[in-house]
């Protein structure tokens, strides 16, 4: 069965895969490379502050992309979406922790 | 600190737990062959929405208030790793929540009841809001942590 509402499921399933991912590697890299963190300090008032706006418009402009883009979708391509969603979460929550724990001692 | 910047934490720790527990019913019902979709719907909108008011509330918090008055006193205390383990891994992992909770509703408002009851896609969604949970528990634990380490 397709339904007209599974191509903006899957891609906002997918989007947030990316954003997630983005997330580890913005924060990873802003705490790396000092520059960046003051650009996002400069641009934003707050480096977390603009982790957040631009992760929220990676989420919204990519999920909005995808879902132009895609055909045929069906249940069994959100349920994957869904999954690499789950993985990337575990992922990117590992490394921000793994990071920070190194980091600190 | 002045009381709105008190009244901002309080809510950011209330709504906060409200969305991990909303996360959590959405979860328990995704666990059962039929879930109840109308009281899915509700605890994953209301989710989103309580995820959604501590990310601005601690947003507030933590840009105005925490880095300079907080961080140095915990920074010069016994525990400085509640900063730089706890405060660090906590915030950035929180922005993972909202995304997490956003693709929950999306499915369940989007998805018709046989969508929703079918294994191929409630299992996924289930482990979603399995995985929003925990990491909306671990940042609650590290808050603890986090305030324990000021005093």
């Amino acid at each position: 069965m397709i339904d007209k509402h599974f191509r903006t499921l899957y891609a906002f399933a997918i989007s947030a895969s990316v954003t997630v991912l983005f997330i580890a590697i913005i924060t990873i890299w802003a705490d790396l490379y000092a520059p960046l963190k003051d650009w996002l300090k400069a641009m934003f008032t707050h480096h977390w502050i603009g982790k957040s706006v631009l992760s929220a418009a990676l989420f919204l402009i990519l999920g909005g992309v995808i879902g132009l883009l895609v055909s045929k979708v069906d249940e069994n391509k959100i349920a994957t979406a869904l999954w690499w969603l789950v993985g990337c979460s575990i992922i990117a929550t590992l490394a921000i922790w793994g990071f920070y724990l190194i980091e600190a001692f | 600190m002045s009381t709105f910047t008190e009244l901002t934490l309080v809510l950011h720790i209330v709504f906060g737990l409200m969305g991990v527990m909303a996360i959590y019913s959405a979860l328990v019902v995704l666990m059962k062959d039929r879930p109840a979709v109308g009281f899915l719907r509700f605890m994953s909108v209301s989710g989103l929405l309580l995820v959604l008011l501590s990310w601005i509330t601690g947003a507030y918090y933590y840009t105005t208030y925490y880095g300079s008055a907080v961080k140095p006193i915990i920074n010069a205390g016994k525990f400085p790793w509640a900063h730089a383990l706890m405060m660090e891994a906590k915030e950035h992992t929180f922005l993972l929540l909202p995304f997490l909770a956003a693709v929950l509703v999306f499915v369940v408002l989007l998805g018709s009841t046989s969508l929703l009851s079918d294994p191929r896609v409630r299992r996924p969604l289930a482990a979603l809001a399995g995985v929003a949970f925990t990491l909306g528990t671990i940042i609650a634990l590290s808050g603890v942590v986090v305030s324990g380490a000021v005093r």
